[in-house]
């Protein structure tokens, strides 16, 4: 359960990124928030797992206040269960498929066994597993550099699993993925979603992505909520309303498919 | 004659006239830039014939004593193989030198390249003085190092590892944290997210990416230090050289011969070693 | 937890790298204990102590007459010197090279002669210096002369080498283009061969030249240069404050030759 209750953010520079956000989210729904780049989707996917503090507000997640007062060892141990994925993946170069998913567990370990990379056979086990889950298990033995852009993400998604997160904050996910490739990853996402009973939060930019996967979609337009609603009760006019203007063909990513 | 004023002219006006250096076309007129060539032979001579009154040039004793060159090569390519025996106990403690130079200074130079790195501490007071600090002792040569050194812990092998150690850690310091510095910050702040503090992400994001860069520096530093241990007993310091000025003062000529032959020998295989391994980690 | 079979099965068969690691280890630390020198007692006398004091307070407090003096064989006059000789080794190298690395080069010179070059180049290099120079000395007596000498003759290897790596990088369609229409020799290495190299040729030249005011200070060291000289005799001599004045010289000398030969360098590769 996510509750943010007039939640705002400004940063120090003076730019205000969201203000005023109320929203609630149960365990296990999959949203999907949309709007400009630069209208506070990232900052808000971020203030939930505190890479930024909130400025103004309340906000909740999963019992824990999410707050100044939440730093330190609480604060890691709070991040433990919630995933995050991203658009340029983030993976480790230079290191195989499966110590980058065996970094999330990394949080778990005592200083000597984090200095020596030290993992147990049940961490090994549980990232294979994890590997397994998004069907790249063959490749876990292979360097992360050499895989193509929807493997990459899948290992990103792997190693989320492998946190055993209740919450996935997924930020573009498959804004750098061509189309085929980002509707493999998204359906990924959506089978997560319902067998696990994860959360997902995902920014998208792209409108027919989100309407196309997602049940709930929040719409914001220079840091407020606009929309927030079923997919199938998104219109033309909503979208204006969200984009300040008419589509364009970057906010589409299948129809260029129809193109080529 | 009117040629040659016409020729000089030619030459030196673009240097004092503007209109010289402009030229008209159709459309539009161009103006070349000012010419810097003449002053920079001119500087160079200039340079050329102050070096040469500073250094004592002589070309006369130079030449004259020419021959004693050739005698001394043509000794040094008549290598004293009975010399050997004599010669692997320093040849040995040579490479001791700089296998332990360059394991004490690369392990010492770690710390530092990281507070030297801009993407890892954020603070430029604290970077740029540490940086600023290495750079002052990295202009002072191994040699120089070594020569002081023997004051101060006496003469023998342990000068020479002091001071091969102090190479080390400047240089490694300094090549390391421009490596580190081109690290992909990303996935560390992945590994954050996932509630790992800085050193555990620092272990799992960054590490992976610059283990085999700094084991190449390492190797590197492994190449040049071999090298400096070989000269480094000149001054005193331990491992071959002081064999080989020992040898030059009496004039063996054919023992230095087969110091250098081995010396050769060594430094070709422990290259080719290195540079292979390097590859590898490339 | 049930694991899948399959993540059983890769678990099995996951590459065993921890016995390579530990042997690596435990390599690297034997080779530490093999490598260093035996010492009795401890590693630093009281007396060294003294002197490790002693500098440090002359580096603190140099002579600052010999500073700020530019009397012959004070620290601004011997920096000058020891930039000069290296200017000059510099050029005799780069004098002896430049012919030297065509000779050397593929692309220029059937590979037999290639090959003959690289040996010489490789054998200069790792020519102990200081062998060089205490011929040099033999040769024409201590002082800076053999000093000009040791380097000039020590540089030709590297410069050759960055200089064959440039020719050899060389883009050959000018020349082809050249042969086209129907340039002579000379003509086609004024305009086709020149311009590409010189500012490759004049940077590895600067590049060296930086190494060299370093040599140039260490062959005091054994009489073949002043300020290395100096500064030895400074310390043993225990003049304190004299050396920490020398050090000074070197440390300047070598940040303004570094700093101006890098600057020079990336004006002449970027323009």
């Amino acid at each position: 359960m996510i509750k943010f209750r007039n939640v705002g953010k400004r940063y120090p520079n003076g730019t205000v990124a969201l203000k005023n956000v109320t929203l609630d989210i149960d365990q296990g729904e999959f949203v999907a928030i949309i709007g400009l780049s630069g209208a506070g989707k990232s900052t808000l996917i971020r203030l939930v797992n505190k890479m930024i503090e909130p400025t103004s507000g309340e906000l909740v997640v999963n019992d824990t206040r999410v707050d100044e007062k939440l730093n330190g060892f609480p604060l890691r141990r709070f991040r433990r269960h919630i995933g995050m994925v991203f658009q340029s993946f983030n993976l480790v170069p230079r290191t195989t498929v499966l110590k980058n998913v065996l970094g999330a567990k990394i949080a778990d370990k005592g200083f000597l066994a984090s200095i020596l990379g030290y993992y147990s056979k049940k961490d090994q086990l549980d990232a294979l597993e994890a590997l397994h889950k998004v069907g790249i298990l063959d490749k876990a033995f292979i360097r992360a550099d050499q895989l193509s852009g929807g493997q990459m993400q899948r290992v990103a998604l792997a190693r989320t699993l492998a946190q055993d997160p209740s919450i996935i904050l997924a930020d573009e996910p498959v804004a750098s993925l061509d189309p085929v490739t980002a509707d493999m990853i998204m359906t990924d996402f959506r089978r997560i979603n319902e067998e696990y009973k994860i959360t997902i939060i995902a920014n998208m930019h792209h409108v027919d992505v989100a309407l196309k996967f997602v049940r709930r979609v929040v719409g914001i337009r220079d840091g407020e909520i606009v929309f927030d609603g079923p997919s199938e009760a998104v219109t033309e006019d909503i979208l204006k309303r969200i984009y300040n203007r008419e589509l364009t063909e970057d906010d589409i990513m299948f129809k260029k498919v129809e193109v080529v | 004659m009117r040629k040659l004023i016409a020729l000089l002219q030619e030459i030196f006006s673009p240097y004092v006239s503007k209109a010289a250096r402009t030229y008209k076309a159709k459309d539009f007129e161009v103006t070349a830039p000012y010419p810097i060539t003449a002053f920079i032979a001119l500087a160079l001579v200039t340079i050329f014939v102050l070096a040469v009154e500073a250094s004592n040039i002589d070309l006369v004793q130079f030449f004259g004593n020419l021959n004693n060159m050739w005698r001394i090569l043509s000794r040094l390519l008549q290598p004293n193989f009975r010399f050997l025996p004599r010669m692997t106990g320093p040849m040995i403690e040579t490479i001791q030198l700089s296998v332990g130079g360059t394991l004490i200074g690369s392990v010492l130079a770690v710390p530092v390249a990281i507070f030297s790195a801009s993407n890892i501490v954020k603070a430029s007071a604290i970077y740029g003085s540490v940086r600023f600090a290495m750079s002052l002792i990295r202009t002072i040569p191994v040699l120089v190092y070594a020569a002081m050194l023997m004051f101060i812990v006496g003469m023998g092998a342990m000068a020479g590892l002091v001071a091969l150690s102090i190479f080390t850690f400047t240089i490694v310091a300094k090549m390391f944290y421009e490596v580190i510095e081109t690290v992909d910050m990303a996935p560390y702040e992945a590994i954050e997210s996932t509630g790992a503090d800085k050193v555990q992400a620092f272990r799992v994001a960054v590490l992976p990416q610059i283990l085999g860069s700094y084991l190449s520096i390492v190797l590197y530093s492994f190449e040049i230090n071999v090298r400096s241990a070989a000269i480094i007993g000149f001054v005193g310091a331990g491992g071959i050289g002081l064999l080989l000025s020992d040898r030059i003062s009496w004039r063996q000529y054919e023992d230095v011969g087969m110091i250098l032959l081995v010396l050769f020998a060594v430094i070709i295989l422990i290259e080719t070693l290195s540079r292979y391994l390097r590859r590898r980690l490339a | 937890m049930n694991y899948h079979p399959e993540v059983l099965h890769s678990y099995e068969h996951r590459p065993k790298t921890l016995i390579l690691k530990l042997s690596i280890t435990l390599g690297v630390i034997l080779l530490f204990f093999w490598s260093i020198p035996s010492f009795d007692g401890p590693l630093i006398s009281e007396s060294g102590l003294d002197i490790v004091t002693r500098m440090f307070q002359g580096l603190i407090n140099p002579t600052w007459d010999k500073i700020f003096s530019l009397k012959t064989f004070h620290v601004p006059y011997l920096m000058y010197e020891t930039v000069m000789v290296a200017f000059l080794g510099t050029l005799i190298g780069t004098v002896v090279a430049t012919p030297l690395s065509f000779l050397g080069s593929r692309n220029i010179t059937n590979s037999v002669i290639a090959f003959l070059v690289t040996v010489l180049v490789v054998l200069i290099r790792t020519m102990p210096f200081f062998v060089i120079g205490l011929i040099y000395i033999r040769v024409v007596g201590p002082g800076v002369f053999a000093g000009v000498l040791t380097i000039g003759f020590t540089s030709t290897g590297m410069i050759t080498k960055l200089y064959t790596e440039s020719v050899e990088d060389m883009d050959k369609g000018i020349l082809e283009a050249l042969d086209s229409t129907g340039a002579t020799a000379v003509q086609k290495l004024r305009v086709g061969i020149v311009p590409q190299l010189f500012a490759n040729f004049v940077s590895h030249s600067l590049y060296r030249f930086d190494i060299n005011v370093r040599n140039a200070i260490i062959l005091g060291l054994i009489s073949a240069g002043r300020l290395g000289f100096e500064l030895q005799a400074a310390i043993g001599n225990f003049r304190y404050r004299d050396a920490g004045a020398y050090l000074w010289g070197i440390i300047l000398v070598v940040m303004i030759i570094e700093f101006a030969s890098a600057s020079l360098r990336k004006r002449l590769i970027y323009g």
